[in-house]
């Protein structure tokens, strides 16, 4: 276990020497294994949407699913 | 944002912004651009990651049937653009229609019309709205399995209209939707591009090694190339784009 050992994932991917150190090879072949399969597909125009969301604030939907029915516009947005 | 909020809130659209921040980091921004719409938070960004948005800000936008129409910077979404997707949604959210209309809701949300249409009816004048959106609601999803034949979607026919069929049960409409899918089983071409849509889709897993990339494009070439003009063609390419963007 890595105990109190500041956690080597938020480090660079050029740490991943350093990563398998802290790791038992079980571990470190599933984060092999990771690492050489791609992302998810994402889905496009066309596609059912799927995502849930927390927390919604300023409505009283509860979920996304609370929109059902309505035409949703989605804005990711940052505070930066 | 706030602009297309105001205009086309009674119309059929809800704007969600999505943050992966803080509640400490966003509420303060919130306010400072007085955004009057509601927000919610994805946290670690799963959401924005199967949409295949990057970069900030992006927008998708989803029409009443929770499709997804159109994905973009939202400075190139224009009126046009909302006004043609908001056809036969809901003018209220169904979270904002009056207390009496719970029952309503509850058959709304199971995706059952009939009884929604039969609950609101029973509401009398005070249903008289609620009706009149599931009405709309059950016309504009009809209507949408017959417009996806006539494009030629047939996947999205056999999908769509098995879901609205269901939901329709015993609704006059119902007759409608069971012609196009009855159409759909009896026309050979049309079944020759829908199993090539379902290749498509068996072609391309949920998640693809690297190593297995160029295998599957040129999969998904051989298809468009054999089906050209037609869904399976739009798919493969579609799909083709989609596994090219991922690093």
């Amino acid at each position: 276990m890595m105990g109190d050992t500041a956690c080597p994932m938020s480090g660079p991917a050029t740490n991943l020497p350093n990563i398998m150190h802290f790791l038992q090879p079980v571990q470190a072949a599933a984060l092999v294994a990771f690492a050489t399969m791609g992302p998810a597909l994402a889905a496009g125009v066309g596609d059912q949407l799927d995502v849930e969301f927390d927390d919604f604030t300023a409505t009283a939907a509860k979920s996304i699913e609370d929109f059902s029915g309505r035409a949703i516009l989605i804005e990711y947005f940052a505070y930066w | 944002m706030n602009e297309l909020h105001e205009k086309f809130k009674d119309k059929g659209l809800s704007v969600i912004g999505v943050t992966g921040e803080s509640k400490g980091q966003t509420e303060p921004w919130v306010e400072k651009h007085s955004m009057r719409y509601a927000y919610a938070y994805d946290k670690g960004l799963a959401g924005m990651s199967k949409l295949g948005m990057s970069g900030f800000p992006s927008a998708a936008l989803i029409d009443a049937s929770g499709t997804i129409v159109w994905q973009g910077h939202p400075s190139s979404l224009t009126d046009a653009i909302v006004e043609q997707h908001i056809v036969g949604a809901l003018p209220t959210p169904a979270f904002e229609w009056p207390k009496a209309a719970k029952g309503v809701r509850k058959a709304f949300l199971k995706d059952q019309l009939g009884k929604a249409l039969e609950a609101a009816a029973k509401m009398g004048d005070e249903g008289e709205d609620v009706h009149a959106a599931i009405q709309g609601v059950i016309e504009s999803r009809t209507a949408q399995v017959e417009r996806l034949f006539e494009e030629g979607d047939f996947l999205a026919v056999e999908e769509t209209g098995e879901k609205t069929a269901k939901a329709l049960d015993k609704l006059p409409e119902r007759t409608r939707v069971d012609a196009v899918l009855e159409k759909l089983k009896g026309d050979d071409e049309a079944q020759v591009i829908l199993k090539a849509q379902l290749k498509v889709r068996k072609t391309v897993p949920e998640k693809i090694k690297k190593k297995n990339r160029t295998k599957v494009i040129t999969a998904l070439k051989k298809i468009a190339k054999k089906h050209p003009d037609t869904a399976a063609a739009r798919d493969a390419e579609r799909a083709i784009a989609n596994v090219r963007s991922k690093k």
